[in-house]
């Protein structure tokens, strides 16, 4: 073996521990994750204790911090919402809702959007959060 | 002569391209993964009522806008609600707890609050509120 050649050996092995963690970091990200879909609007859930899962895959309505509300991937107005609600419940009256609101909305527009469910045909609905 | 041979075959095989692509793996796993874990709180809204006066058998706990609790008028800390909700409920297990966040409560305080009274009475809980605002 030339020196040249024991030298290629010596950068060869030196990368083996770099690609073994990167592997391993790559399996950990694959097993461990889950893939997501990016959302029309910037919204943090808040955070609970409650350990109950979401079993359905329900209709989702965003509603961001400053008031914003996203449904059926459009950025929407609540009378506009008011109108599709309606019309999801007419055409299948079990359908189930999910509101995934930021932490820091206030609650008068969480109740707004609440009165509108009720009022669309909605029986209940589940508030998506974070668990601790 | 045969192990050199070998030697040679393996540095053959370029691992620069091998790493550039782990990479780029690596890069969009961590991108579009999540590790974060959802639960839900299951709310029912099917009854309105207008609730004029409120009884013996019922509390209100009000949230005010900076997260300050008051139960039944009183100022209370966090740590006394739980102490609270089951002094009563030990007196009659059908009390009924109104929750009453002001318009500019944060909901992760009101969710606070649902945390520690839904597991001790999940079917005595209402939200008590004024639609003041307008719809836009």
């Amino acid at each position: 073996m030339t020196l040249n050649e024991e030298k290629k050996s010596q950068d060869f092995e030196s990368v083996l521990p770099l690609i073994n963690v990167i592997f391993l970091l790559l399996i950990f990200l694959v097993l461990g994750g889950i893939f997501t879909e990016p959302e029309l609007l910037d919204v943090h859930p808040p955070e609970s204790i409650s350990d109950r899962e979401s079993t359905d895959e329900p209709m989702r309505v965003l509603l961001d911090r400053g008031g914003g509300l996203a449904y059926d991937g459009r950025e929407i107005s609540l009378h506009r919402f008011r109108e599709l609600a309606r019309q999801t419940i007419e055409d299948n009256p079990d359908a189930f809702l999910e509101i995934k609101a930021d932490q820091n909305v206030g609650m008068q527009r969480v109740f707004e959007l609440m009165e509108i469910v009720r009022e669309s045909g909605y029986e209940n609905f589940q508030l998506l959060t974070l668990r601790i | 002569m045969q192990i050199a041979g070998d030697s040679k075959k393996r540095n053959l095989i370029s691992l620069t391209p091998l790493i550039d692509v782990v990479f780029i793996l690596l890069v969009f796993f961590m991108l579009v993964t999540d590790f974060a874990k959802f639960s839900i709180v299951t709310l029912n809204v099917a009854q309105n009522e207008t609730v004029t006066a409120i009884s013996q058998t019922s509390s209100v706990v009000r949230i005010s806008g900076n997260g300050e609790l008051r139960f039944d008028g009183r100022e209370i800390n966090f740590s006394e609600l739980v102490e609270l909700a089951n002094r009563k409920l030990a007196a009659n297990h059908r009390h009924v707890f109104f929750i009453h966040p002001e318009n500019d409560t944060l909901l992760q305080d009101t969710v606070f609050v649902l945390d520690e009274l839904v597991p001790l009475a999940p079917d005595n809980i209402s939200f008590l509120h004024d639609l003041t605002g307008r719809l836009r």
